[in-house]
C-alpha cells in the first residue's frame, strides 16, 4: 500500500437496528488533499465521519489510518482535528478558555499560539464573552480553531462553513487551501456545491448510506 | 509541566467543571433546606436547654432513613447525566482515547463523591448556627438526646444511639462517615455509569433508585430476614448502626466488611466499565 494514503475506508458497513446507515462505503484520502463528501441530510456522512474517528464501530469493513487498522491497532484516531455535528463547547467558559482546556490535554501551555489561532479564524482572543453567548458563526469559527490548533495532519470537518457569513466562508476557504498546501489531509462534508467545487480535489457523493459516485 | 502533572490538572479540571455547576448549586440549596427541617427541633432543644450543640451531628442525621433516602435521591440526580456523553466531551475523547476518557470519568465520580459528602457535613454544621460550639467531645446536647426522652418531647426525627456515642469519639465517627459516605456515593455513581454504558440512561437511574429505596425495604423486612442490611450498600451509610448488637430491625455488618465490600464492588464496576467502553458506540447528546 502506498505510504501516501492517509485514510482508507474499505467496504464499511454500519447498521442501527434494521436501518443500514453505511452500505459498503469505500473512500481513499491521500496526503495533502482535500476530499469532499456531498449528500443530503441522512445520507450517512456524519456516521461515516464518526466511524473514521472511532466513536462508532463498523459492523463490517475496515478503516485504516496511516496504514494502521482502527479497532485492531488503535481504538481512536489521535492525529486528527475534528468538527462533527454542531460545535459544542463548555458554555460557561470563554472561547480562549475552552481552547486552552483542550490544548493543554496534550501540550504545554501556550497562550500566544492559541491567541494566534483565535485571530486566524476571526475571533477576539481577549474577549471574555462566554461560548453560551456566541452566535452560531462564532461557535463554528471556534470549532475550526479547535480543529487546527494542534497542527494535526488530518482534518475531519462536518459542514465546516455552517453559520458563517460570506466573508467568513471566504476566509475559511483560504485557510483550508493553505492547510492543504502544508500537506494536511482534509476530509469534509458539505451541502454547498460552491465549497465543493472550489476546495475539493475529489468528491464522493453519498445517498442513503451508499457511495454513489466519485468526481475528480 | 510534565505529562503526569498535566493529566492530574486535566482530571481536576473535568471534576471542577462538573462539580461547580448550577446543578450542584441547586442540590446543595435543596439539601440545606431538608437538613434545616430535620435539625430545627435540635436547635429548639439546644435553645431550651441553654446548651449549644457540638458540630458532630451528621453521622446521626444520615442514619435517619428518610433523610438518607432524600440525600441519595439528590446523589442520583447529580449523576443523572450518565454516561457523560455530552457533545463537548467529543473534543476531549478524541485527544485522550476511550480508555483514558473512561478512567477520567471514574476518578471524577470519586472526587464528586468526596466533595458531596464534605459539603453535606459542612451544611449540617451551618444549619446549627448560631446554636453551635466547637468542642472535641459529643457535648451535652447530644448526650442528653441519647440518654433522656428529650427527642420525643421535641419531636426530633434523628436518633441518637448511646451505644454509638460510647464506642466512638466524634472524630472517629466523622472520619468513618466521611469514608463510608464517599465510598457509597462512589459506588452509586459507578453503578449508574456502568448501567448506562451497558444498557441506557433509564436503566441506570432505575438501578440507582432500587438501591436508594433498599434501606426502607430493609428496615421493614429485616424483622424477617435479619441480615438483609448486608445486601444493601446504601444502608451501610447509617453509620450509627454499624456493628450494633441490639439493632432491633436487622444486623448491620461491621466497618471492615463494609469498606472492603465497597472497594471490591467499585473495582469490579471499574473493570466492567473499562471493558465495555472499548466496544460501545458513542452517541453524543446535546447538553441537558
Amino acid at each position: 500500500m502506498a505510504s501516501e494514503e492517509i485514510i482508507q475506508v474499505i467496504d464499511a458497513q454500519k447498521k442501527f437496528g434494521n436501518n443500514t446507515v453505511l452500505d459498503k462505503v469505500s473512500i481513499t484520502c491521500k496526503k495533502g488533499g482535500i476530499y469532499g463528501i456531498a449528500g443530503h441530510n441522512g445520507s450517512g456522512k456524519t456516521v461515516l465521519f464518526k466511524c473514521i474517528c472511532g466513536f462508532l464501530h463498523l459492523d463490517q469493513g475496515e478503516i485504516r489510518i496511516n496504514g494502521k487498522c482502527l479497532k485492531k491497532d488503535f481504538d481512536m484516531i489521535d492525529n486528527a482535528g475534528i468538527i462533527i455535528e454542531e460545535p459544542a463547547f463548555l458554555r460557561g467558559w470563554s472561547g480562549i478558555k475552552n481552547l486552552e482546556f483542550l490544548y493543554m490535554i496534550r501540550n504545554p501551555k501556550n497562550r500566544k499560539h492559541l491567541n494566534n489561532m483565535m485571530e486566524k479564524v476571526g475571533l477576539d482572543p481577549d474577549s471574555k464573552k462566554r461560548v453560551g453567548q456566541y452566535s452560531m458563526g462564532m461557535r463554528q469559527r471556534l470549532a475550526i480553531a479547535q480543529a487546527i490548533m494542534e497542527n494535526q495532519e488530518i482534518l475531519i470537518l462536518d459542514e465546516p462553513m455552517n453559520g458563517l457569513d460570506k466573508n467568513g466562508v471566504a476566509d475559511m476557504r483560504k485557510l483550508f487551501l493553505e492547510l492543504r498546501g502544508e500537506g494536511k489531509t482534509i476530509l469534509m462534508a458539505s451541502h454547498n456545491k460552491e465549497d465543493i467545487d472550489i476546495l475539493c480535489d475529489e468528491v464522493y457523493e453519498m445517498d442513503m448510506g451508499v457511495m454513489l459516485k466519485l468526481y475528480k | 509541566m510534565n505529562k503526569a502533572a498535566a493529566k492530574i490538572v486535566f482530571i481536576f479540571c473535568i471534576f471542577k467543571q462538573k462539580f461547580w455547576s448550577l446543578k450542584t448549586g441547586i442540590i446543595m440549596f435543596l439539601l440545606y433546606f431538608v437538613m434545616y427541617v430535620f435539625l430545627a427541633p435540635i436547635k429548639q432543644f439546644s435553645i431550651a436547654s441553654d446548651y449549644k450543640s457540638s458540630p458532630w451531628i451528621f453521622p446521626f442525621l444520615i442514619t435517619n432513613m428518610y433523610f438518607l433516602f432524600t440525600f441519595m435521591t439528590f446523589v442520583v440526580y447529580y449523576f443523572s447525566n450518565v454516561p457523560f456523553m455530552q457533545k463537548w466531551g467529543m473534543y476531549q475523547m478524541i485527544r485522550i482515547g476511550r480508555m483514558r476518557w473512561a478512567f477520567v470519568q471514574m476518578i471524577s465520580i470519586f472526587l464528586s463523591a468526596l466533595g458531596f459528602i464534605i459539603i453535606a457535613i459542612l451544611l449540617s454544621i451551618v444549619c446549627l448556627i448560631p446554636q453551635i460550639q466547637l468542642e472535641s467531645g459529643w457535648g451535652k446536647v447530644i448526650y442528653s438526646l441519647a440518654l433522656t426522652d428529650a427527642s420525643e418531647q421535641y419531636m426530633i426525627p434523628v436518633d441518637f444511639r448511646y451505644e454509638f456515642i460510647k464506642s466512638s469519639t466524634p472524630i472517629e465517627a466523622m472520619v468513618q462517615t466521611l469514608l463510608i459516605g464517599c465510598l457509597v456515593i462512589t459506588f452509586l455513581g459507578m453503578i449508574m455509569f456502568a448501567a448506562s454504558i451497558c444498557f441506557n440512561r433509564l436503566c441506570a437511574i432505575l438501578t440507582a433508585m432500587i438501591f436508594v429505596v433498599m434501606p426502607i425495604v430493609t428496615e421493614n423486612m429485616a424483622y424477617f430476614i435479619r441480615k438483609l442490611p448486608w445486601f444493601s450498600p446504601i444502608s451501610w451509610l447509617r453509620v450509627t448502626r454499624i456493628g450494633g448488637k441490639d439493632f432491633d430491625w436487622g444486623i448491620m455488618p461491621d466497618s471492615s466488611f463494609i469498606i472492603g465490600a465497597l472497594i471490591i464492588m467499585i473495582i469490579s464496576l471499574s473493570i466492567i466499565i473499562l471493558w465495555r467502553v472499548r466496544t460501545v458506540d458513542f452517541q453524543w447528546n446535546s447538553e441537558d
